[in-house]
């Protein structure tokens, strides 16, 4: 009994290691002065799933970090940035580990499922987002073309077109990009 | 005016570091953020007694409460109570009052953005009540008139240098008169920049910024009493402070053209998020 209590304390821990979680790096446009970066990160403390915000004002750019067992809505943050009369610029995902990119690949980390577009394979930790909303036109064309799933117009996972996922706090995938 | 294009240009060359939009005499394109209130308080000065001013026995004190809200990020209001002594009578009992109100919409017509750049147009309408006016042959539905005015706004920020254009289009009526009132174009031209602080670090550090704004006012319509002058303008240099990143303190000095007197506008604005 005493190696089992043992093995399950160890199976949790190896299992804690593995939780992935992730910030990004929001990168605000239309804006110069610090007035309107503290207006800016006002707008995005009204979010729940954010855990802290750390600007830096001479890039307009903000540090996100997310509460953890969170869904983190990136359509939500897009719309409190404009709220405060701005635009998102590029929202950058951070992992804490590496990530083998493949492409059309899916991924469940902490709350929320990413789908994975790569040129190759290859492991790395830094992705764009680039779901509809944050791209150009020309760039979701393009992106569009080296997908054959439907989750890429319509921003929900359904069975047919992802790997099945159950107990999904949301079913809106976002679509991340390696930076390389 | 030869003068004034020169400061023009020479507030473009010096603003190759940084500039703001958050003018003191007019609006920017740029609304306040959706859901926020900025709460301002205007206290003006008109110098009238100075330049003994058809026959003013003291100068005009303005006091001016003012309150905005961001419907959402397209559309934005605000409001204002206007109190002020009367100038004009004998001060034997206390003359400060309520001498008016204001209210103002901006629409967000279009925006683009990039890195520290931006192209803004808004439309505005505003419609002003005063029971007296303080400097009798001017025509100004900010200060002193009763009316409507809409119009447009453009704002643009390139390299870090922010100019605003503004045109509107007024009626005003004339006081004890109601079946006249007067057509009036205004336009103005305001610039800024940020001295201080160089490089920003933190919400917490006091900016420094300076303006210029030359605002114009003229009449449109054909027939009008004489009393009025066709065209007005004014020159307004003014300093402003940033504190926390959420309140400021401005100041600025009206220079009016011709014998019309000048003003000293102070200016304290708080964002209540």
């Amino acid at each position: 009994m005493r190696k089992f209590t043992l093995l399950f304390f160890l199976l949790l821990l190896v299992n804690f290691g593995f939780s992935q979680s992730f910030y990004s790096n929001l990168k605000a446009t239309g804006l110069t002065c610090a007035m309107c970066s503290y207006s800016t990160q006002k707008s995005l403390e009204k979010l729940d799933f954010i855990e802290s915000i750390t600007p830096d004002l001479e890039a307009t750019s903000f540090k996100l970090e997310f509460k953890k067992g969170m869904f983190v809505d990136f359509d939500l943050i897009q719309e409190k940035v404009e709220d405060a009369g701005f635009f998102v610029g590029s929202l950058e995902i951070v992992f804490d580990e590496n990530l083998n990119a493949e492409n059309d690949n899916h991924k469940l980390i902490n709350e929320n499922l990413f789908h994975v577009f790569s040129d190759r394979t290859l492991k790395t930790n830094v992705f764009t987002l680039v779901d509809k909303n944050f791209v150009k036109k020309s760039e979701y064309n393009l992106l569009s073309q080296s997908t054959s799933h439907s989750c890429y117009k319509t921003g929900i996972h359904n069975d047919s077109c992802c790997s099945m996922h159950d107990n999904l706090k949301s079913n809106r995938v976002f679509h991340i990009k390696t930076n390389l | 005016m030869r003068y004034l294009f020169f400061v023009i240009i020479l507030l473009f060359k010096i603003s190759t570091s940084f500039s703001q939009e958050l003018y003191i005499n007019s609006e920017p394109a740029s609304l306040i953020p959706k859901g926020t209130k900025v709460v301002r308080l205007y206290h003006s000065n008109i110098f009238l007694d100075g330049s003994n001013f058809m026959g003013s026995i003291t100068n005009a004190y303005l006091f001016t409460p003012s309150l905005a809200y961001g419907l959402s990020k397209k559309l934005m209001v605000s409001g204002s109570f206007q109190f002020s002594n009367k100038p004009y009578e004998q001060d034997i009992i206390p003359n400060f009052g309520f001498n008016g109100f204001k209210l103002y919409s901006k629409q967000r017509i279009l925006t683009t953005d990039k890195q520290k750049y931006h192209t803004r147009l808004s439309s505005f309408i505003k419609y002003s009540y005063h029971e007296n006016k303080f400097m009798k042959n001017n025509l100004d539905l900010d200060l002193q008139d009763t009316g409507l005015e809409f119009g447009l706004i453009g704002t643009q920020l390139i390299n870090k240098l922010a100019v605003s254009i503004t045109s509107g289009f007024g009626r005003i009526n004339l006081m004890n008169t109601d079946d006249l009132s007067i057509s009036t174009i205004k336009n103005s031209f305001s610039a800024g920049y940020l001295l201080f602080p160089r490089k920003y670090n933190s919400y917490k550090q006091t900016n420094f910024n300076l303006y210029l704004e030359y605002l114009t006012s003229a009449v449109l319509s054909k027939e009008y009493p004489a009393r009025f002058n066709d065209f007005s303008s004014t020159l307004a240099p003014g300093i402003q402070f940033i504190f926390l990143s959420r309140s400021r303190l401005d100041f600025s000095y009206k220079l009016r053209r011709g014998d019309m007197p000048d003003e000293l506008l102070i200016k304290l604005t708080y964002i209540l998020y």
